[in-house]
């Protein structure tokens, strides 16, 4: 692009975009910093009138509850720990089949791909009570197993992965290497990997949110508080008839951290430019 | 480098295109890098689904074997106001999500796309945020900032414009928006970023090419921006309306499908019948209207838009 | 044009063996009903207790010596806790795999409605009748009916939680309010003019949540002397009882003298008792433990509780709303020893005094109200008011329950009905009658 930033036309239009994307980032996090400026308000304080941002006393208190009241690690231990495997898994197993869809064409492809496809249009709570019967009556239910057991097949990964692999992964490149003798999985490994960073990003943040914010499967599977998921254990902060709104927000602070965490790590993956990699001409 | 091959390879190329594509016809290749994947959807998917179909044959309370009722539940399910409802607002919301969600990102990522924008790293991670926090919070924010007489919402309105108090969550009608407003703050970040790793890459020649073309911004939008991004833009497009049509959180947390039914979806709907009413047979039935209903749409879109076919 | 692959006639045989198969996968994981087995008689017990309050676990475990000594057990509890509607959630969901089920649970009274369906509390839940039966009348009829079905008693409920006035003593001196209203209509003829006055409410009701809704419409049902069903899980919503109720709603609400919030618990209820701009409230006896003390901790000893005014077409001075019902799970091994539990917890009167003193629930047993200790207590909260002077004033009016397993459909219809009375969109008899036919559509036979 060759626009130039120097007219005056053009620096209105660039100050009008910082303006609305400033806008735009005020409206997408005041929540979380709502939710940030409350955890430190005692319980009476929260739900002042103007709300306050800097709270007035600030105090600690809701995290020292929180943390001296409940097994709070236990619960992020097993969710970020969840999260994780199930997001290795899901990463390599969707790559591998979305390059498959994407690059190959074999006898019922299409019927496969429909068959894929069409699991993304299957409401959760309906194979819940089936797929809870499966695990358990297997012998499966250990948390740390069962835990991911939804989340390391999503058709959604696949679908997305194909997608991107179309869009960004020339077949030429994929010619060329056959030409120099390598192997499929050789071409998978080292030349079509590394130019999918960015949607292995993509695909592995989604991932780690599934598995990490997931209720209604935790819930029918676990018994033992100590080996509970943080929704879970914040769900019983929140449900109870006296609605612990401090411990709550608290806990939100802090669960919400894992995730910024993940997304800060890949950014760099979801960014990284392929103009470097893509073949010219 | 890569352009001597280019140049070798290119009438080969076209000869293979003729005959229907690239790559090994009969290899085991493409079965063994699709077999992990199937093998454990196998498992976890296929087994409940027929579990789940089965059941919704059946009236089942959860306890003792199941009742055979034939399609006694699918004829429920017709004359069933509620489910009728739901599938109305469902409509509603998907409506939102793929007229207005994903232009409105899509437009987001061109901003942030521009060149030598500062901040850039900032502004995308702080657009994330919204996905990030858990859905228990967002109600708890959202039920507070929309109340009708305590809210920010209303009194921001009323400070700026005098409008009287919007009863946001308790009008029929109006909640229907709320949730569409949350879905919307909830999903424009994070589907930002999708488009944002689509824009960048788009070869950079290619607007080289346009620019030099003489071609204005809306131009060079048209025909060389959405183009190149059509895969990503059609996954955008197909499952942000697949999510959107079994929209559970939001109904669920903000308004548990109230004032009286106005805002159920079908998703709540089902969990409702399942987990709420003991009604494990109608839930299922439920769920399989649900998923032909949105197979069958996402299947014509990705006819439309072009999914499974080479760029 | 690709020609048509063999996969297509192969799909429709696919179709068919996806059919069959999926009814015999269905058989197969529903079928098994695991083996009873006959509970243990004595000695050392690994009990799993299931609630949603803290509060219950520790009430439980001090309870545990008693159960020693009344028997040949030795406890050791095991215990999970989780939101009260996924209590039941979790409980079928475990019962449909054959294993890990409680062996003690505390069902709330809504979520216990769930167990009423089919015969989901006869198979799962062990049946109290007989036990007991020896405490006759003492054990009052208004908290073993909600939790009973076809005549048979499932759990012990924790508390018998009459609705009294809550009010601020100092605003209702300083404004010249009577402590009670003979009426509601003399009630709602104050509030007018106060709310007119002064912008000031004296009650309050939920107009949000579709539960919460209900439940401030249901809590002056009963004290009118109504209710949502009937003893044979019938609606009654077409009845001079309901409409009277919500007519005297609906004239509070629009008048200004009821408020309207979205729910009782949430900012919109704190910020009006903080403010001062709600003054009353009529709500169950728990409802200051869970609702008044921690949205406005500040106005410690400026609250008092009086009977309600009442209705001048009928019904007594107080209705009821809440309770949690503890169950034993049956054919169990330590079924024997959970019902042993339960009883000694609740059954016995030193232990529904210390249940009031370190709960705030109300005895379920008659005779516990004429206890002189109870009488003598004073609340700080209340100013030193001395409750149970009101709660044994009222306790004889305390109204039965019927519930049914169509709640959840009665909170989903009638909240809608309801708001629309409200709101003027409708006559009561109109929306009574509306939402007795929408029930009627969604209650499938």
């Amino acid at each position: 692009m060759t626009t130039t930033i120097a007219t005056p036309a053009a620096r209105v239009r660039r100050g009008l975009l910082y303006a609305t994307l400033v806008a735009l980032l005020v409206v997408f996090i005041a929540p979380l910093v709502w939710a940030i400026s409350g955890s430190f308000k005692s319980r009476g304080d929260i739900f002042e009138t103007p709300p306050r941002l800097i709270p007035d006393p600030i105090t600690a208190e809701n995290y020292a509850n929180l943390l001296g009241s409940q097994p709070f690690f236990a619960w992020f231990g097993m969710s970020v720990g969840t999260a994780l495997i199930a997001t290795v898994i899901s990463v390599f197993v969707c790559a591998l089949a979305g390059y498959g869809f994407a690059k190959f064409r074999f006898r019922g492809r299409r019927v496969l791909f429909t068959i894929m496809f069409s699991s993304l249009s299957i409401p959760f709570a309906v194979i819940l009570v089936p797929l809870f019967i499966l695990v358990v009556k297997s012998g499966l239910q250990t948390p740390w197993f069962s835990l991911i057991v939804p989340w390391v097949a999503p058709a959604f990964g696949i679908f997305m992965m194909q997608q991107f692999i179309v869009q960004s992964i020339p077949d030429d490149i994929i010619e060329a290497a056959r030409i120099d003798g390598t192997t499929e999985f050789g071409t998978f490994w080292r030349i079509v990997l590394p130019l999918l960073r960015p949607s292995l990003g993509a695909l592995a943040v989604w991932s780690f949110l599934q598995t990490y914010n997931s209720f209604l499967w935790p819930l029918v599977l676990i018994s033992d508080q100590d080996q509970y998921t943080l929704p879970l254990g914040l769900n019983i902060l929140f449900a109870s008839e006296n609605r612990s709104y401090d411990l709550v927000l608290a806990g939100a602070v802090l669960a919400s951290i894992p995730t910024i965490l993940v997304f800060i790590l890949l950014r760099k993956q979801l960014l990284e430019g392929l103009t470097a990699g893509a073949v010219k001409g | 480098m890569m352009s001597t091959h280019t140049e070798l390879t290119v009438v080969p190329t076209e000869l293979r295109r003729k005959h229907g594509g690239r790559s090994l016809r009969g290899g085991a290749a493409p079965y063994l890098f699709i077999a992990p994947f199937y093998v454990l959807y196998a498992l976890f998917m296929i087994v409940p689904v027929l579990a789940a179909i089965a059941l919704s044959t059946t009236e089942w309370v959860g306890i003792g074997m199941p009742a055979f009722v034939g399609l006694d539940n699918y004829l429920d399910l017709a004359r069933d106001t509620s489910f009728g409802g739901a599938l109305a607002n469902s409509g509603i919301y998907t409506l939102i999500a793929v007229i207005i969600v994903v232009p409105l990102s899509l437009l987001v990522a061109q901003g942030l796309a521009a060149k030598g924008l500062k901040f850039r790293d900032g502004f995308r991670v702080a657009y994330f945020v919204p996905m990030v926090i858990s859905p228990i919070v967002i109600a708890l924010i959202f039920s507070l900032i929309l109340d009708r007489d305590y809210g920010l919402l209303n009194a921001s309105l009323h400070a700026l414009f005098g409008i009287p108090n919007v009863d946001w969550l308790g009008d029929p009608t109006i909640a229907k928006f709320a949730i569409g407003f949350v879905l919307l703050w909830r999903t424009v970040g994070y589907l930002t970023i999708f488009f944002l790793a689509a824009l960048q890459n788009v070869p950079k020649e290619l607007y080289e090419a346009a620019a030099l073309d003489g071609a204005g911004r809306w131009r060079t939008f048209l025909t060389v921006t959405l183009p190149s991004i059509r895969p990503v833009a059609a996954f955008v497009v197909v499952t942000s309306f697949i999510s959107a049509a079994q929209l559970f959180d939001e109904p669920y947390l903000l308004t548990k499908g109230g004032p009286g039914e106005s805002t159920l979806s079908v998703a709540m709907f089902i969990f409702r019948a399942a987990f709420e009413r003991q009604q494990f047979g109608y839930a299922a039935a439920a769920g399989v209207v649900l998923f032909a209903i949105v197979f069958l749409v996402s299947q014509a879109l990705n006819r439309i838009l072009g999914i499974g076919r080479d760029q | 044009m690709t020609p048509p692959s063999p996969s297509i006639s192969r799909r429709g045989l696919f179709r068919l063996a996806a059919g069959a198969g999926g009814l015999a996968l269905l058989a197969g994981l529903t079928g098994c009903t695991p083996p009873s087995v006959p509970p243990i008689g004595s000695g050392e017990i690994d009990l799993s207790f299931w609630t949603h309050d803290d509060a219950y676990v520790r009430f439980f475990t001090d309870a545990v010596p008693r159960a020693e000594a009344a028997s040949a057990f030795r406890y050791a509890l095991g215990v999970t806790k989780a939101g009260a509607a996924d209590i039941v959630t979790k409980l079928i969901a475990q019962a449909v795999a054959g294993t890990g089920t409680p062996d003690v649970v505390g069902l709330e009274i809504g979520a216990f409605t769930r167990t009423l369906r089919g015969t989901i509390a006869s198979e799962l839940l062990t049946d109290l009748t007989d036990i007991v039966a020896p405490f006759g009348d003492d054990l009052m009829s208004a908290r073993t009916a909600p939790f009973s079905k076809d005549g048979r008693l499932y759990a012990l409920d924790s508390d018998t939680p009459m609705t009294v006035y809550y009010h601020r003593g100092d605003e209702f001196e300083r404004l010249g309010l009577p402590d009670t209203f003979g009426t509601w209509d003399d009630f709602l003829a104050t509030g007018a003019k106060l709310a007119d006055s002064d912008g000031i409410s004296l009650g309050a009701i939920a107009t949000s949540d579709p539960g919460g809704t209900v439940q401030t419409f249901h809590v002056h049902l009963l004290q009118r002397g109504g209710g949502l069903f009937d003893a044979a899980g019938e609606p009654t919503l077409e009845t001079p009882e309901a409409e009277d109720t919500l007519r005297m709603l609906v004239t509070g609400v629009q008048s200004g003298a009821l408020a309207t919030v979205s729910d009782m618990y949430g900012p919109g209820m704190q910020s009006g008792l903080k403010s001062g701009k709600i003054i009353g409230v009529n709500m169950p006896s728990w409802y200051s433990t869970y609702g008044i003390q921690p949205s406005a901790p500040e106005q410690e000893g400026l609250w008092r509780i009086s009977p309600l005014p009442r209705f001048a077409g009928g019904g007594g001075r107080t209705g009821a709303g809440g309770g949690t019902g503890f169950a034993v799970l049956r054919d169990k091994p330590a079924s024997e020893a959970g019902v042993q539990l339960i009883t000694a917890a609740y059954l016995d009167p030193e232990q529904q005094i210390k249940r009031y003193r370190d709960m705030g629930y109300l005895p379920t047993l008659r005779s516990v109200y004429d206890s002189p200790e109870l009488a003598a207590l004073e609340d700080g909260f209340f100013g030193g008011q001395r409750l149970f002077e009101v709660y044994r004033d009222i306790v004889d009016e305390a109204p039965e329950i019927h519930q049914s397993e169509n709640q959840s459909i009665m909170d989903t219809v009638l909240s809608g009905h309801l708001l629309r009375a409200y709101r003027g969109q409708a006559t009561p008899a109109e929306a009574l009658t509306d939402a007795a036919r929408d029930f009627r559509g969604q209650a499938r036979g």
